[in-house]
């Protein structure tokens, strides 16, 4: 008897040692692509092998996007919120005011700052503190099918990144040389398509010369001349394919989504460029690890994105690690966060992911970099970054809204840009000084 | 008051105490709550900041407001009518007297039952302009292509097409008022030489008029409040055509941490949910047929 209830204690004794040593910590990301889950995995099982007192567990909550975070915020309302959580970096401003996020300021070296690239650490900022700490950035470029080309036998030297920055109209000339139909009039294969993938609006506004936010003025700028004429060209665009042919096209591969088909709302399995349906498009560098993955035989080549100025032009977003407001531990939670946001966290993603990282320090480390990576390394330096506006998430909203009015052709550019000022300008004006 | 009647008017209450606490925490309290909050800027977290009349006024400036409000209207009034007739119609088929007709009633039944959002999702893809089933159906008697729901003037008819799926809830309802028509009026009706029409218009659908009431108020709450079909299939798009109060709602919750300005929506929806009622139900006197029958 004596001998059993020794070993009950000391089973018991152990079992609430094991559980005291061990601590847990949620990690939540609403990024589905899965070479970026597996890399966040990879990272986390590294943290968790290395700090065996910590136990991180990634959930993905997918359903939130740019916007929507309803799920982050009603759990952290109701007191059942995650340790760490993964944002869209451009609206930390945004989330920090709505008061969902913790300061980090005090937390952060001093010095930090300068190890990150400067529009990241800025997108982090809110009123002068941190609200979190810059993971990952991108940029956008052309990409274009090869074979596609070659089976058109049109010339496509313009394409080459040695030929500078592809002009509007030769990339017109490409694509509608590879524009196919079938004997009803319906589209089987387009040449381009400006708002598929990540041709949003701030991409075609950057590449010809635009600028949304008027810092001084406080004032949001899409109506500016850059920009209304970033937005008429997609028009143009449109009337030129065809507005009923190519909406019916486009909902062909994004059953829901309307005319316009964002990259985050087409699984790889859908995207017309991975499946020859598109033979060029406007894409982020993370689509190279998506093509290699999910279309290993295609011949594809990836230049700058076209523009009327021929300066190389791009934006560049990503992510921010940020600690929700109630996060019971902010200690153990921010030993992550400096993890994955540090050098070895932000290595390994770069490397699994084809993302850049925004530790200045790595992206100098040219063993990271590769072939069209090297290459798409070079956009970066003269990349744009979204002005991150406690308005920020609406902003984009509105802005696509436009693109959408526009490419239906229910409103001239410029009416539909000015509609986003008299929707978005107000909610702005109450953080104006 | 007897003292019997004390004594039953107690056990009464307190039978049905749980739902008398349910309904005073999860419906007067948040309503109470969402009034209070209508009148402050609130995100969500910290402090609410009473700021008065502002989110009413600027309500009334918005035109996503009245774009919304308007999208619900045309919604509203396509989807109450065909989900009646539809109901109807679903009930008399399962009030036919076959040997099978449980099996039908389980398959009529089924839809309104199953999540709605598993129900969306399917009909994303049966509704896919170029491979989806309903556009093969159409080619099959030569009717062009329909762009379901990437075309802002045929997204809404589709999105009150899929809500039919829905009508099993109402068609239990008329079902049960079928069934309490007694069959001595339809045996009359034959012997004054009453064809199956007749008998629908004279007979069944005046007897019916109580279930009737109740389906157009209960439908014209449930759709003035669409919300899962917009979000999940259309996301209130093409241009804002699918954008529904209750999405614009939740947007300003939850998009743009503006709870206090929702809060405002939802109790202006409110005030029009009951003003509609009360007008249905003043009217109802002229048409509703209550004499019980014998």
């Amino acid at each position: 008897m004596f001998k059993l209830r020794t070993a009950l204690a000391l089973a018991f004794a152990l079992i609430v040692g094991v559980a005291a040593a061990q601590q847990s910590l949620t990690f939540w990301t609403s990024l589905t692509y899965p070479i970026d889950v597996e890399a966040l995995q990879t990272i986390v099982d590294e943290f968790n092998a290395a700090n065996p007192d910590l136990e991180v567990e990634l959930v993905q909550v997918p359903g939130s996007d740019v916007n929507d975070v309803s799920k982050l915020m009603t759990a952290v309302a109701g007191g059942t919120g995650p340790d760490i959580y993964m944002l869209d970096r451009f609206t930390v401003a945004q989330r920090a005011a709505a008061g969902l996020l913790t300061d980090l300021g005090d937390r952060i070296d001093s010095g930090a700052a300068d190890a990150f690239l400067e529009f990241a650490w800025n997108e982090v900022l809110f009123q002068g503190d941190a609200y979190g700490v810059p993971f990952d950035t991108d940029v956008r470029a052309l990409y274009y099918n090869r074979d596609m080309i070659d089976a058109a036998g049109v010339d496509a030297s313009a394409l080459d990144p040695a030929n500078g920055v592809p002009s509007l109209e030769d990339v017109e000339r490409i694509a509608q040389a590879l524009n196919e139909t079938d004997d009803q009039g319906n589209y089987t294969q387009v040449g381009f398509i400006p708002w598929v993938g990540q041709g949003q609006p701030y991409t075609w506004g950057f590449a010809f010369g635009g600028d949304f936010y008027d810092e001084a003025a406080c004032r949001l700028t899409p109506d500016s001349e850059e920009i209304v004429a970033s937005m008429a060209w997609v028009d143009d665009w449109a009337g030129m394919l065809g507005r009923d042919e190519i909406v019916n096209y486009i909902s062909t591969f994004s059953s829901g989504a309307g005319p316009i088909a964002w990259s985050g709302q087409i699984p790889p399995a859908q995207n017309p460029f991975i499946t020859g349906r598109l033979g060029m498009v406007a894409e982020g560098d993370w689509f190279v690890a998506n093509l290699e993955r999910y279309a290993p035989d295609m011949e594809f080549g990836v230049t700058y994105l076209p523009s009327p100025t021929g300066e190389v032009a791009s934006w560049s977003g990503g992510w921010a690690m940020v600690m929700p407001t109630g996060t019971e531990d902010e200690d153990a939670a921010y030993r992550f966060i400096e993890h994955i946001t540090g050098t070895q966290g932000q290595r390994t993603y770069a490397e699994m992911t084809s993302h850049f990282p925004t530790r200045a320090e790595l992206l100098e480390d040219d063993a990271i970099y590769e072939g069209r990576r090297a290459f798409l390394r070079t956009i970066l330096d003269g990349s744009h970054a979204r002005p991150a506006l406690p308005v920020g998430g609406q902003y984009w909203g509105e802005l696509r809204g436009a693109q959408e009015e526009t490419v239906l052709d229910r409103m001239a550019p410029e009416e539909a840009l000015e509609r986003v000022v008299s929707r978005v300008q107000p909610r702005l004006d109450e953080y104006c000084d | 008051m007897t003292r019997n009647d004390r004594r039953e008017l107690r056990w009464g209450l307190i039978f049905i105490s749980p739902w008398i606490v349910g309904f005073l925490a999860f419906v007067v309290y948040p309503m109470a709550n969402a009034g209070y909050l209508s009148f402050t800027r609130f995100s969500g977290f910290g402090e609410a900041r009473w700021i008065g009349w502002a989110n009413y006024r600027r309500l009334f400036q918005d035109d996503l407001f009245w774009t919304s409000l308007w999208n619900t209207v045309v919604y509203v009034g396509m989807a109450v009518p065909l989900g009646l007739v539809v109901a109807l119609a679903l009930a008399l088929a399962m009030n036919q007297r076959l040997r099978e007709v449980a099996w039908y009633r389980t398959a009529f039944y089924l839809p309104s039952i199953l999540p709605l959002f598993a129900l969306s999702l399917i009909f994303v893809w049966l509704l896919n302009p170029r491979f989806g089933l309903f556009n093969y159906l159409l080619s099959l008697i030569g009717v062009s292509p329909v762009n379901w729901l990437g075309d802002p003037r045929i997204a809404k008819i589709s999105l009150v097409l899929v809500a039919q799926l829905g009508a099993g809830h109402a068609a239990v309802i008329f079902l049960a008022g079928l069934r309490a028509i007694p069959q001595t009026l339809y045996d009359a009706a034959i012997i004054d030489g009453a064809n199956d029409l007749q008998k629908l218009f004279h007979v069944t659908i005046p007897l019916l008029t109580p279930s009737i009431l109740y389906n157009l108020i209960s439908a014209i709450g449930v759709n003035l409040q669409i919300f899962t079909q917009a979000y999940i299939m259309t996301d209130g798009g093409p241009v804002d055509s699918t954008l529904f109060y209750a999405l614009y709602l939740y947007r300003n919750a939850f998009n743009y941490s503006d709870l206090g300005y929702a809060s405002a929506m939802s109790w202006i929806l409110f005030v029009l949910n009951l003003a509609l009622a009360l007008f249905v139900f003043a009217r109802a006197r002229r048409w509703v047929r209550y004499e019980v029958v014998g």
